[in-house]
């Protein structure tokens, strides 16, 4: 049952993944992150992991208030502040970007099978998906010419980490996630803070303006 | 008494940011505080080293933090750079402190963040928890990035944009690696011990070597996108031409190091795991070429000094690498070009600072007859420059020497010609540019009037000039029998781990 479950929202997971390559405009976006944050974060409670039952609350309850509702909220905040224009605009097409999140998570599982931790973890279809979520994050931080969609790519690929820790290192105490959680906050907030700089000095969200630094 | 030396010196450094931001109100005294607190900061790092002598490499705080010959070289790298450069920031930034175009505001953003940018550099090298390295070492992106901006300039954003998201996703990376190391050491009991250092590398026997070959690659890209390897060295020359010299010459003195710091942690694990096959080590020793590669391709077509500057980086973190992955006396070598490095180029990176200042530009194809008409920062530019290049008889030649040697005693004969290919290559590339900026007739007369209303250097400036490339040639000459022995301590840590 608790197997079954764990595949649903694997399934969801890269569901999100794929609403986030093709959606227009940012908060769709920073909607489909906050919803995956989300789903990340009940997976300590659908797998077996010899942790103290209250070490894998506090993890659950600190992942999704974290990547769930912070995150998104000051990312939320960040657009709405600085006002612009919402469209993200991507360098490659939406068609093609399905194509490529569709076939991210497919060879995902066949590229699981070559890696040398396959051995170590404990369900196929949740580490497959974290290498999708992998790529489609480094996809969406290079594809999408735009800054808040640069640091949801940058979420993305973070989530991806997390799925891997909880898959393959599930033995342990989830010591490092911790750290990671409130790494990945304070990176934010100083990634926003940052985009406010960038809008500030080019009255845009764009990075095509920020290429003038080259060779 | 380790732990609290090590308390101390955290007080002291964060108690330096606070002090400057919250009861400092003039920009002169916050800009002193660094140059202050680096100097205490440094006094206690010799104190460290001292009970270190008595009592060996220990573990502090449980078994959180690693004070071993390896933390201690890096430790006395940092203090002295962050000292060295502060004091240089204070005569750096006194024109727009007395015209008054430095803020308030600035100034105490600056020596916050210059402060905490120090205390996590100190908390990476002292780090034996894997989980504590990848936090700290992602905290030093986070709080560097802004160091990088000096005027809001759009440029400078740029450079900080880049900087934060490519660093940021290398350190991801990394994560994956750290919880892949956790994962092939799942044999291991006792608990915490499989996110130690000192632990990881004791039982080399029960770690998973497919998977901790394939951690260390991630490890490797992760730690490397900080350390400026290529080809994830993108971010660099941006952020190193781009944020104020005093924070140029930390980044490419002792940011850069204590990224490497961190692979030269899990070189001995991952090689420990492989049975010393040299897989491992195969893989530095290609980032390494690449590195040498990538600078051979961009330093003769640069033409701004710091970007030239930032490219040599790229080039020597390749050669340290190399060094590294070579192995035996080639690991001593590493450290001895590790500590030249980040002397030349600090004292390369000043020089550039002012010298652009003179001119009003850094691009050496308009800069003429530096040498003559600032010759202090013009002759200290082309020294610590011919320095970086390899000329003999430089520190730098002399640590070249012995990486290369170990690799034709070692017959590794691809890397010695590749090796002395590139390096050659980029001495032909880019002396013509050099030669002209500094000795090339002049031929823009305008420059004159901003040089006359330059001051003169401070008398500090000199000292710290003619001192450093003093040693840089001295070195190159003689190496005092307790520093080779220290590096030489430093360097079995680094091939075999910490015994404890």
């Amino acid at each position: 049952m608790k197997f079954n479950l764990l595949a649903w929202v694997s399934l969801l997971i890269v569901v999100s993944n794929l609403y986030m390559l093709i959606t227009s405009r940012l908060p769709s976006m920073i909607r489909a992150v906050a919803v995956q944050g989300l789903l990340i974060s009940l997976l300590p409670l659908l797998l077996p992991n010899p942790a103290a039952f209250h070490h894998v609350i506090i993890l659950v309850i600190m992942s999704a208030a974290i990547k769930g509702f912070v995150i998104p909220r000051y990312l939320f905040r960040s657009i709405r502040d600085v006002s612009m224009a919402r469209e993200v605009n991507p360098s490659t097409g939406y068609t093609l970007s399905v194509v490529f999140g569709i076939f991210a998570a497919a060879i995902s599982f066949y590229v699981l099978r070559k890696v040398p931790f396959y051995s170590l973890v404990i369900s196929p279809f949740h580490a497959a998906t974290a290498i999708a979520t992998a790529s489609i994050g480094l996809f969406l931080i290079i594809t999408r010419p735009n800054v808040v969609s640069q640091v949801i790519g940058y979420l993305v690929f973070e989530n991806a980490g997390f799925i891997l820790g909880i898959s393959v290192a599930a033995h342990q105490p989830f010591l490092i996630e911790m750290g990671v959680l409130l790494d990945i906050l304070v990176g934010v907030f100083i990634m926003v803070v940052a985009i406010r700089y960038v809008h500030s000095a080019h009255a845009s969200l764009s990075v095509q303006p920020l290429e003038r630094l080259r060779r | 008494m380790s732990y609290r030396i090590i308390i101390t010196l955290f007080f002291v450094i964060l108690g330096g940011a606070i002090v400057a931001c919250r009861f400092l109100r003039n920009s002169g005294h916050i800009m002193a505080v660094p140059a202050f607190t680096s100097g205490v900061a440094a006094a206690l790092s010799v104190l460290l080293g001292v009970q270190f002598l008595h009592r060996g490499p220990c573990l502090i705080f449980g078994d959180s933090l690693l004070l071993d010959a390896l933390s201690l070289f890096h430790i006395f790298l940092v203090n002295g750079v962050f000292l060295v450069s502060s004091i240089y920031a204070t005569g750096y930034f006194r024109h727009r402190i007395s015209d008054g175009s430095l803020t308030l505001s600035y100034a105490r953003r600056y020596a916050m963040l210059w402060q905490t940018f120090h205390a996590i550099l100190i908390l990476v090298l002292l780090s034996n928890n894997i989980g504590l390295m990848w936090v700290s070492i992602e905290a030093t992106t986070l709080v560097s990035a802004f160091l990088i901006i000096s005027d809001s300039d759009s440029l400078s954003i740029e450079a900080m944009w880049k900087y934060l998201l490519i660093c940021s996703v290398g350190i991801a990376f990394a994560f994956m690696g750290t919880v892949l190391t956790v994962a092939a050491a799942r044999r291991m009991e006792g608990g915490d011990s499989v996110y130690l250092f000192s632990s990881l590398v004791r039982h080399p026997e029960l770690i998973n070597p497919r998977i901790m070959l394939f951690a260390f690659i991630l490890i490797v890209v992760g730690f490397g996108t900080k350390a400026g390897l290529a080809p994830m060295h993108t971010w660099l020359p941006d952020a190193h031409s781009q944020a104020p010299t005093p924070v140029s010459a930390l980044f490419s003195s002792v940011m850069l190091n204590c990224a490497l710091f961190c692979i030269m942690r899990y070189l001995p694990i991952a090689e420990g795991a492989l049975g010393f096959s040299g897989e491992a080590s195969s893989i530095l020793i290609l980032l390494g070429v690449l590195s040498l590669l990538f600078a051979a391709i961009f330093i003769p077509v640069q033409s701004d000094m710091k970007r030239f500057l930032a490219y040599c980086s790229v080039e020597h973190i390749g050669i340290i690498v190399i060094g590294l992955a070579l192995g035996g006396p080639a690991v001593f070598a590493a450290l001895l070009h590790t500590v030249n490095h980040s002397t030349a180029k600090m004292i390369s990176f000043f020089s550039a600072g002012y010298i652009g200042e003179r001119f009003g530009t850094r691009d050496m194809s308009v800069i003429r007859a530096a040498v003559k008409k600032i010759p202090l920062w013009g002759a200290t530019f082309f020294g610590a420059v011919l320095i970086l290049l390899g000329v003999a008889p430089g520190a730098i030649f002399l640590s070249e020497l012995l990486i290369i040697k170990e690799a034709f005693l070692s017959g590794k004969m691809v890397i010695v010609v590749l090796f002395l290919f590139f390096t050659l290559a980029i001495f032909i590339g880019s002396l013509g540019t050099i030669l002209r900026s500094m000795f090339g007739p002049s031929k823009n007369d305008d420059m004159v009037s901003s040089e006359k209303s330059m001051p003169q250097p401070r008398r500090i400036d000199t000292v710290i000039a003619v001192v450093f490339m003093t040693l840089l040639i001295l070195f190159g000459l003689w190496l005092p029998d307790q520093y080779v022995d220290f590096l030489k301590s430093a360097a079995t840590i680094i091939e075999q781990g910490v015994n404890l």
